[in-house]
């Protein structure tokens, strides 16, 4: 199974390496969710859903099911 | 000002108050896109 | 003859944009609206230099010119059309000095749309702080514009800003990037087909297609051109983001430096606690309490002070035109009072903003959402659906427009139905009186039960508003996809200048949105209520003299004014429907009250004291009104006012939808006629339903 962002616990960092999926908005792409950018999990709220993550020095939250969308690899601590 | 006289300028009042809520309630504007964000999923994403 | 720039100010959220355009215009500004459409058009006028000035159209904010709404869709149809009025002469962009990379992409976007463009670099006062410093020059260079460096806190940068709209003419229009690099061979082919065409200009307009539905460009003829399919579209987006942020990447990497151990912040450490699994729903709650503790505390003041003063304005007017007869009524009960029913709830519904707009401009409001999107998902709703659900207990027309930026449409429309339920400010007076007529004086831990219930009320409101989003979530079409993305900024603290343009733009809209049609219903009302058909109408004053010869003077007057508005046409209309409210135990006098409560709820109170013929509810405390209702007697003996009956009534008021006003703008923000009336059957059967039941069951 391909790791994606929605793996990430808190505090761990990977490397993207696709975000071609149809189903992610637009809007994360341009705000940096491309491959070959970090990503960093800063907070989760209860379920683990929203996450809350630094995308390219970029500050945003995702929903879970957006997040599972997203390919990385390399977990870092 | 004679009662009759006063009656026929609340009367007017009245009925531009009607005409005002009318207007707001009934009348549509004009859209540019056939799609109002009403029904369907209109792309709006 | 002066000269006019037009220029359209662009940016991302956040990047302190509204606080540039703030500076620039002063209060020189105005809010309209794009015809046909929901979006807010805010404009103003600065002054330049002498005989100079720029018009400034503050564009809602954008990551891109790929539109994922409504808003930001006009900043491309702007973009897009030369013969537009409003088309720029230059566009200035604002961007965040911590966010530059991702700033820049629109910026490069608007530069190869070969627009005129200014470069703002906003916050720089925060450059230090983080360690970050920066190249202009070479920057400049590079990116083919000019910079402004600009400070809005500390008032620095704009003067410079000025002199570069001022000199728009020398800015460069040499696009960033070449955008037959996103993709040779299908942009070799583009070119081919529209030769005479500008080829980043084309590609936008293509894309745009795809994004939004039908736009119809009729410049171009595209029957020709074999067009892609939607997610090859979207692939060649994608494309064209890497390869902008490719060359953004290495601008920066020479223009920007970033000295990673000086940088201080405390984003990190505030987050830890407001988003915390459990500290950060306690302290949420409690800065919700107290919001709702210091506006119903400061609020209490100047309500008072508008009630009084409308009721003095309105007796005067009696008095000072005796010989006016009917028409100095219409304009003492009908429009000094009807304006007086929009005015009093300004200072509720300034105050209910403020704090909203301090925890916005703070940042704390996106960590609200984060925290309340997975419980309001299970309704529903949105995390964004919070602002509107919080606004609602002010007044349900700002929330219903606040509900703009919940980009799913189904999220946003359940949101946008059932705000009305939560307990709005017009509700307050109707509630009190009935409490405080049947609800039992004696204490329960340490609160009273008028307290009590109060407070049950609004839970009421609540909870039914997002009970019924689970109910409506579950009936509507299921709209699988999610497209909640939600910026996180820095903290900062609110600047005060920003915070008041917002609470007065809210209580404006308010004012002159709901207060147009408050006053109409209230003209109309107040015609039914001093007509009506028939000789007992006519023949009021001598009827109710042969009938009560004991009366006389105010007494006298009163009884009379009870009389007529028993007999008009608004009358008639509660005596008819009488049979229809009997089994929830109201009579034909609160029948009239209820259906006066369509201009405004709290109209109730007032109309209530005319039928118990207690004279204007003005002049006298609430004490007699009350005293008088408390003693009213059905035909058969039992009193009117009963345990059973109160809390009937304020089940009714909790779930009935009167307020014509809010149904108005449900139309105008969902453009249909479908919502509103789904809501104004749906909410008045459940309101009916509910009151019957505990009517029947209490009595």
């Amino acid at each position: 199974m391909p790791l994606t962002i929605a793996d990430l616990k808190k505090g761990e960092r990977a490397t993207i390496i696709d975000s071609s999926s149809e189903d992610i908005p637009l809007k994360l792409l341009e705000m940096g969710c491309l491959p070959g950018n970090d990503v960093e999990l800063l907070q989760v709220a209860p379920f683990h859903d929203p996450m809350y993550l630094n995308i390219n020095d970029s500050f945003v939250a995702i929903r879970k099911e957006t997040a599972a969308l997203i390919l990385i690899k390399e977990i870092n601590e | 000002m004679s009662e009759i006289v006063q009656n026929i300028i609340i009367g007017v009042i009245g009925l531009l108050a009607i005409a005002f809520l009318i207007k707001k309630f009934i009348w549509t504007p004009k859209k540019k896109k056939p799609n109002s964000c009403g029904k369907d999923d209109c792309g709006c994403h | 003859m002066s000269k006019q720039i037009n220029v359209a100010l662009i940016g991302n959220p956040n990047t302190g944009k509204t606080s540039v355009f703030n500076a620039l215009t002063g209060l020189n500004q105005k809010v309209g609206n794009y015809p046909g459409i929901t979006v807010d058009k805010k404009e103003g006028i600065c002054k330049l230099s002498r005989g100079v000035k720029a018009h400034i159209l503050d564009l809602p904010g954008t990551y891109s010119l790929n539109a994922s709404s409504l808003d930001e869709n006009v900043v491309i149809e702007l973009l897009l059309n030369k013969n537009d009025k409003d088309f720029p002469d230059v566009a200035v962009i604002v961007s965040d000095v911590e966010n530059l990379k991702r700033n820049l992409l629109l910026f490069t976007q608007i530069k190869d749309l070969k627009v005129p463009a200014i470069l703002v670099i906003n916050m720089a006062d925060r450059m230090s702080r983080k360690g970050i410093s920066l190249n202009i020059k070479l920057l400049e260079e590079q990116l083919k514009t000019k910079i402004a460096l600009v400070s809005t806190r500390k008032n620095e940068g704009i003067t410079d800003l000025k002199n570069l709209i001022e000199n728009y003419k020398t800015l460069s229009t040499e696009p960033c990037l070449d955008t037959s690099t996103i993709d040779s061979e299908y942009f070799s082919s583009l070119k081919h087909a529209f030769p005479n065409q500008d080829l980043y200009k084309l590609w936008v307009v293509i894309s745009q297609d795809a994004n939004f539905g039908k736009i119809d460009r009729n410049e171009l003829d595209f029957s020709k051109f074999k067009t892609k399919s939607k997610s090859e579209l979207k692939r060649l987006q994608q494309k064209e983001t890497i390869k902008r942020y490719q060359f953004i990447n290495s601008v920066l990497k020479e223009g920007q430096t970033i000295d990673v151990s000086k940088a201080k912040g405390f984003r990190a450490q505030f987050d830890r606690v407001l988003t915390h699994k459990v500290w950060g729903y306690v302290i949420f709650f409690v800065i919700l309490l107290t919001i709702f503790q210091a506006i119903y505390d400061w609020a209490t003041v100047p309500m008072d002070f508008i009630d009084s003063s409308f009721a003095s304005l309105a007796d005067w007017i009696k008095t000072a035109f005796p010989g006016g007869g009917k028409l100095t009524d219409l304009i003492a009960e009908g429009v000094v009072a009807g304006i007086g029913g929009v005015v009093i709830f300004i200072p509720q519904i300034a105050f209910l903003f403020l704090f909203i707009s301090i925890l916005e401009e703070s940042g704390y409001m996106s960590r609200v959402v984060f925290l309340m999107d997975r419980v309001m998902r299970r309704f529903g709703l949105s995390g964004k659906s919070v602002v509107p659900l919080i606004s609602g207990t002010a007044c349900a027309i700002p929330a219903i427009m606040a509900t703009r930026n919940i980009e799913n449409w189904k999220e946003r429309l359940i949101t946008i139905l059932v705000t009305p339920f939560t307990t709005c400010s017009a509700r307050l007076p109707v509630y009190l009186i009935i409490i405080a007529l049947v609800i039992p004086e004696g204490r329960f831990l340490g609160l009273s039960y008028q307290a009590l219930t109060l407070m049950l009320l609004y839970l009421i409101g609540f909870g039914m508003a997002v009970f019924s989003a689970y109910i409506l979530d579950k009936i509507l079409k299921t709209n699988r996809k999610t497209f909640f993305v939600i910026e996180m900024p820095n903290y900062k603290v609110p600047l005060l200048k920003n915070v008041a343009l917002t609470v007065i733009e809210k209580t404006k809209s308010f004012v002159f949105e709901a207060g147009k049609i408050i006053l109409a219903i209230s003209i109309v009302l107040w015609v039914l209520a001093s007509y009506g058909p028939g000789n007992d109408f006519k023949n009021a004053n001598t009827i109710v003299e042969q009938n009560f010869p004991e009366l006389k003077g105010e007494q006298l007057d009163n009884k009379i004014a009870a009389f007529k508005l028993e007999h008009s046409f608004i009358g008639i209309v509660g005596k008819t429907i009488e049979p229809a409210i009997r089994p929830l135990g109201y009579d034909w006098k609160i029948g009239i009250g209820i259906v006066t409560s369509f201009a405004a709820r709290e109209v109730f109170v007032g109309t209530l004291a005319t039928i118990y013929s207690v004279g204007s509810a003005l002049d006298d405390d609430d004490k007699t009104i009350k005293n008088r209702m408390a003693k009213e007697v059905h035909d058969n003996g039992d009193k009117v006012f009963t345990f059973a009956s109160g809390i009937s009534l304020l089940l009714f008021y909790a779930f009935a939808m009167q307020c014509m006003s809010t149904l108005a703008i449900v139309k105008r923000e969902t453009n249909s006629w479908k919502w509103p009336m789904i809501q104004l059957f749906g909410m008045s059967f459940i309101a009916y339903i509910v009151a019957l039941i505990a009517y029947q069951i209490l009595k």
